[in-house]
């Protein structure tokens, strides 16, 4: 954290700089100027009256870094102060500092654990050996499978392909030692290993004759299950393992980290039998990858590509293959564009939880405004500076904000792991995700941006309560946006994730939910708790008790149903957004729509309930004294 | 006595003239430099260039305040004044002084 804080401190530092020396040299201007007069009415001439001067002050520059090194120790100590100050307030109210963090966590929590998932999808390159020229081939046009005897041709067809890899993603049930288990792996043709560069740690990889009719009885551990399952045995090679009810021969262990096709969670590889007697030797099955040769680049091996398959087709015009058009496409332009819908649904989402915990802790900030007006005008009137007073408010929210984040990166380091399994699962070997210096980065800049949305209320209490109140119901009324349909499985490889996301939005807006709830509460109870006076007026006035409530609680749902109003036809457009956007995202669902907007209401009417029941129990004359 | 008590000594006593030359109501810093000279009557002439520094350092402990206005000849120049911290140091300043000073001549008269 210490050199994020020292980040803030610059940036503070640097604006702060400018406006210094400014000021600084127009001060020794006007001295330099002033004692050059004086040398002139005591009837020097203009140069000696102007040199005098000067060497009167002494190097000018010597007195300016003299100045900068006092400025910088009043910075420091003026820094010191704020931070002092906004600790002390922190600490004053313990609950409203826990509040304020763990909403403020949720939120940058919630963001940097998608950011860091996007992050590993989109903007780091792939764990693999020359990843940029790795290519996804698709000899039948995307997503769609090619057969053995395809694959066999465009391997020795291609030019600019140096190499081409098959592979076929599979579930195995392991029994024999310990408890059976289902583990995640793949039968790959043998070059795939070479292809992406990973080496064995242990014994070999598959080799071409292990591809032939009848000996592919051998089998290829991952790092992870050798460890878990064979307690990393050195004397594993050799061994039999049972897969499917089959006896298979360990011939090698892979390098720790590596994953392929499955995301983190390869365990095991059998090799691809290639057997042009088999039945299946044109059914379509495998996906395709592929290495470019150097100086290719995806336009041209698509070309190429193309011309295999034409050729392919003209000869055997009743291939069981589809025929879509061929392409060639970057591997992690492959995988990135797969999640991108994915995972730029759930950076929404988590925006959404991030301006809505914002507008919590601008809630609760606002609650104690009123206490701090006084405090603040009793202390412009002592003679602090807006500036300054200004300054110390900001320095208190960014306080927060990075108590919050650092809290928040904790929660994110938790769910981070699930996250990543949840986004990516099914789809091809990504990045390791992990919380690396960019991802504290992201969120301290995160933290800061929520410093400074939620940090102003204070100063501007009044003119921001209708605004408040708005986002809340605006993006409250989103948040059936995650309803989740039953989803058919079409493609075996997209099964596992649209599922994960949704259920990762349905979390995420069951946390929107809650905060929003919390800050409709708060809001409500804030409104209604100031109307003390008023309704120790009707009181005093002869109204009952009963009318009051019902006047209180009837504006109220005046306003959630305003509120509703604007967000469920919102909430509407969304899920449709959503729909072109997610795979198996129902159209809006009525009665999840109802019971969100039914929950919204009740929480309104609560919220106006109890701090209207303690006003009318407070005597009417005490409540008019203590005005 | 070693060099740095002397430096000590001598920006304290710089901090004391500042303070007394600004007590009287807001100057600039080239008035204060012309304050200190003529209250001394001519025998004290403030090396120019280190008031700036001292001036920022007394701002920094909250003795003396500043705010940008005119100047008599009408320019935009900054003001220091006194408060109430400031005010109160500088009566403890001015006894130490006094109290200093007075041992001191004790000293040289005892002969």
């Amino acid at each position: 954290m210490f050199s994020l804080q020292s980040l803030f401190t610059r940036g503070r530092a640097l604006a702060h700089q400018g406006r210094f020396e400014k000021d600084l040299d127009e001060e020794l201007r006007f001295h330099l100027e002033m004692e050059t007069a004086a040398n002139l009415e005591r009837g020097m001439s203009p140069e000696e009256a102007r040199r005098e001067a000067l060497l009167g002050f002494g190097g000018v520059e010597k007195v300016k870094e003299e100045c900068r090194d006092e400025d910088r120790l009043r910075w420091i100590e003026t820094l010191a102060q704020d931070l002092r100050y906004g600790a002390r307030l922190l600490r004053r109210s313990p609950g409203f500092t826990a509040a304020a963090v763990l909403t403020l966590a949720l939120g940058i929590g919630a963001n940097t654990a998608v950011f860091s998932v996007a992050d590993a999808v989109f903007l780091r390159p792939l764990p693999f050996t020359e990843p940029e020229r790795l290519v996804a081939v698709w000899l039948n046009g995307p997503d769609h499978s090619v057969s053995q005897a395809s694959f066999v041709e465009l391997r020795e067809a291609s030019r600019s392909l140096a190499d081409v890899a098959a592979y076929s993603a599979w579930g195995f049930t392991f029994t024999g030692s310990g408890e059976p288990e289902m583990l995640k792996g793949a039968r790959v043709s043998a070059g795939m290993f070479r292809l992406l560069g990973a080496r064995s740690v242990l014994g070999r990889t598959f080799l071409p004759e292990d591809g032939e009719p009848g000996r592919g009885k051998v089998a290829l551990l991952g790092n992870r299950l050798w460890h878990r399952r064979f307690g990393a045995d050195p004397t594993i090679l050799g061994k039999t393992i049972t897969l499917n009810g089959e006896s298979y021969t360990v011939i090698g262990v892979l390098q720790p980290g590596f994953h392929f096709p499955q995301r983190e969670s390869s365990d095991l590889w059998l090799p691809l039998t290639i057997d042009p007697a088999a039945e299946d030797f044109k059914a379509g099955y495998l996906t395709l990858i592929g290495r470019m040769a150097p100086g290719v680049a995806a336009p041209q091996a698509t070309e190429e590509v193309r011309a295999i398959a034409r050729r392919i087709r003209e000869r055997e015009p009743d291939e069981e293959e589809e025929a879509n058009a061929p392409t060639v496409v970057p591997l992690q332009t492959e995988l990135a564009d797969d999640l991108r819908p994915a995972l730029l649904v759930l950076l929404a989402a988590v925006g959404s939880v991030l301006l809505i915990a914002c507008v919590n802790v601008a809630n609760l900030l606002l609650a104690r405004a009123s206490v701090r007006q006084q405090e603040i005008a009793v202390r412009l009137a002592l003679g602090a500076g807006r500036r300054r007073l200004l300054r110390q408010l900001l320095t208190e929210s960014v306080m927060l904000s990075v108590l919050g984040g650092a809290a928040g990166v904790l929660l994110a380091g938790a769910g981070v792991g699930p996250l990543a399994a949840g986004v990516t699962a099914g789809s091809p070997q990504l990045n390791e995700v992990a919380l690396d210096g960019r991802i504290l980065l992201f969120a301290l800049g995160i933290s800061l941006a929520a410093a400074l949305l939620f940090g102003l209320v204070p100063a501007h209490p009044l003119a921001l309560v209708a605004e408040v109140r708005e986002a809340v119901w605006g993006l409250d009324a989103d948040v059936p946006i995650s309803e989740v349909a039953p989803l058919e499985e079409v493609v075996a490889r997209s099964m596992a994730r649209p599922r994960s996301v949704t259920l990762l939005l349905a979390v995420f807006a069951g946390i929107a939910l809650l905060l929003g709830a919390i800050g409709i509460y708060g809001v409500m109870a804030y409104s209604v708790a100031h109307r003390r006076h008023e309704i120790g007026i009707r009181l005093a006035l002869g109204a009952r008790q009963g009318q009051v409530l019902r006047l209180v609680l009837g504006q109220g749902l005046v306003l959630a149903a305003l509120g509703l109003a604007v967000g469920l036809p919102l909430a509407a457009a969304a899920t449709r957004l959503l729909e072109s956007l997610l795979f198996g995202v129902a159209p809006t669902d009525p009665l999840t729509l109802g019971g969100v907007a039914l929950l919204l209401a009740v929480v309104a009417l609560l919220s106006s309930y109890y701090p209207a029941r303690r006003a009318l129990e407070v005597d009417p004359v005490q409540a008019l004294r203590y005005e | 006595m070693t060099d740095d008590t002397k430096a000590d000594l001598l920006q304290g006593t710089l901090d004391m003239l500042i303070l007394k030359a600004v007590s009287t109501g807001p100057v600039h810093g080239w008035g204060i430099s012309q304050r200190i000279q003529q209250m001394s009557r001519d025998v004290l002439r403030v090396q120019q260039g280190s008031l700036y520094p001292a001036l920022i350092r007394l701002e920094r402990k909250g003795w003396i305040g500043a705010v940008w206005g005119a100047s008599e000849n009408n320019r935009r120049a900054k003001f220091y004044g006194i408060t109430e911290t400031g005010r109160r140091q500088l009566v403890a300043e001015t006894e130490s002084w006094e109290r200093l000073s007075a041992a001191i001549n004790h000293v040289l008269q005892t002969a």
